[in-house]
């Protein structure tokens, strides 16, 4: 997580103009975000109880932003993120997801990166937490990568000359498939 | 110029870097100087948060009901797929919670208990003993209203029940 520092131009985001989908089959967990939600000045909150309900209000009510928890019964808040991330197959595929959760462990939050979680925020939750997360999506929009086994939000979000990990992505520059310009398109349509 | 809703891709041999609208640019202003973060907002969030304490005790009983009835089917049914994840399901709510709700020793143990189940390889029964003393320690805490970090006794049952399951959990994994 990027953290905001204090910058030259204040941000502030209008939770006004934000719709939120919480997805949580716990009931006091739903509500304490939705009162943190409408604190910060929200005021469109959809609730769903379970992923498949979930998936259901996301396609009816179209959020900006879904907050869902992890261990979810029917199927689970990585499950929900899955058929999400489905380019083509639903209305908005790059909505972004904060996932919010008991499981902390490193490996947890591993396994969400790579299912396309956009944002991990682990229990107990805080104020100032959730609304970090929130800024970074709405501020901060990572792209999206689509590779034969990843479609989600880049997951580099620092580069770091002294990387010594596997590199997924070995398609540099010279690679790239070059693209009609939009402006010869639309030319071309005329 | 893009239209709108252009999802702008750039294609590579083996992935595609794709540029979505930029819709929630919406609800971004910006003004003068100061902090990235809206402080007035968080304080305004946290006054509703604290608005709502007076039911944190009651909502921790029933958690607590809920993770003392998942026990009970354990007990009763024996621990298959379903109640087995049912158990994790109410553990972990209470993991999630209790610090919340002013119980953040009753979420350490609910935290055991979670890893007494996650940890232990799916084919491998779990030792329904010390789940017992993990939910009744839970219980215990929050009937004496052990807020906080607890006290001297129930720190030490805490990591008593941390260090059980550690060891149960190297021994039974290493078994199987």
């Amino acid at each position: 997580m990027v953290e905001p520092e204090a910058s030259a131009r204040m941000i502030r985001i209008d939770f006004n103009k934000l719709r939120f989908l919480v997805i949580d089959d716990n009931a006091h967990m739903r509500r304490i975000v939705r009162t943190l939600l409408h604190g910060f000045g929200g005021r469109e909150v959809y609730e769903a109880e379970d992923g498949a309900s979930g998936l259901e209000a996301f396609t009816n009510f179209s959020p900006d932003i879904i907050i869902a928890d992890w261990a979810m019964p029917i199927f689970d808040g990585l499950e929900l993120t899955s058929m999400i991330r489905q380019p083509g197959a639903n209305a908005n595929p790059y909505i972004p997801i904060i996932m919010l959760t008991g499981h902390s462990e490193k490996r947890r939050v591993i396994e969400a990166r790579d299912t396309g979680v956009t944002e991990f925020l682990a229990k107990p939750i805080s104020a100032k937490a959730l609304y970090q997360r929130v800024l970074n999506v709405v501020a901060n929009p990572r792209p999206f990568i689509k590779t034969k086994n990843y479609f989600g939000p880049c997951r580099r979000r620092n580069t770091h000359s002294n990387y010594v990990g596997p590199e997924r992505r070995k398609g540099g520059h010279a690679d790239i498939i070059p693209q009609q310009a939009l402006i010869d398109k639309a030319r071309g349509a005329l | 110029m893009p239209a709108a809703d252009e999802v702008i891709k750039e294609i590579f041999s083996d992935h595609e870097v794709q540029h979505p609208p930029h819709h929630l640019r919406k609800a971004i202003t910006t003004t003068g100087k100061g902090s990235a973060i809206d402080l007035n907002a968080i304080a305004r969030a946290e006054k509703a948060l604290a608005a709502l304490a007076v039911e944190f005790s009651t909502w921790m009983n029933n958690e607590i009901k809920v993770l003392e009835a998942a026990r009970d089917i354990v007990r009763n049914q024996g621990l298959v797929d379903e109640t087995r994840a049912a158990l994790f399901r109410a553990a972990h709510d209470v993991k999630g919670e209790a610090s919340t709700f002013g119980y953040p020793l009753a979420g350490r143990i609910a935290t055991s208990l979670c890893r007494l189940i996650d940890d232990i390889e799916a084919h491998v029964a779990i030792p329904l003993p010390l789940v017992d003393q993990h939910v009744d320690a839970i219980r215990a805490i929050v009937r004496e209203d052990v807020k906080g970090d607890g006290d001297t006794v129930s720190r030490m049952v805490a990591e008593r029940l941390e260090e059980a399951t550690r060891q149960v959990v190297a021994k039974v994994n290493k078994a199987s």
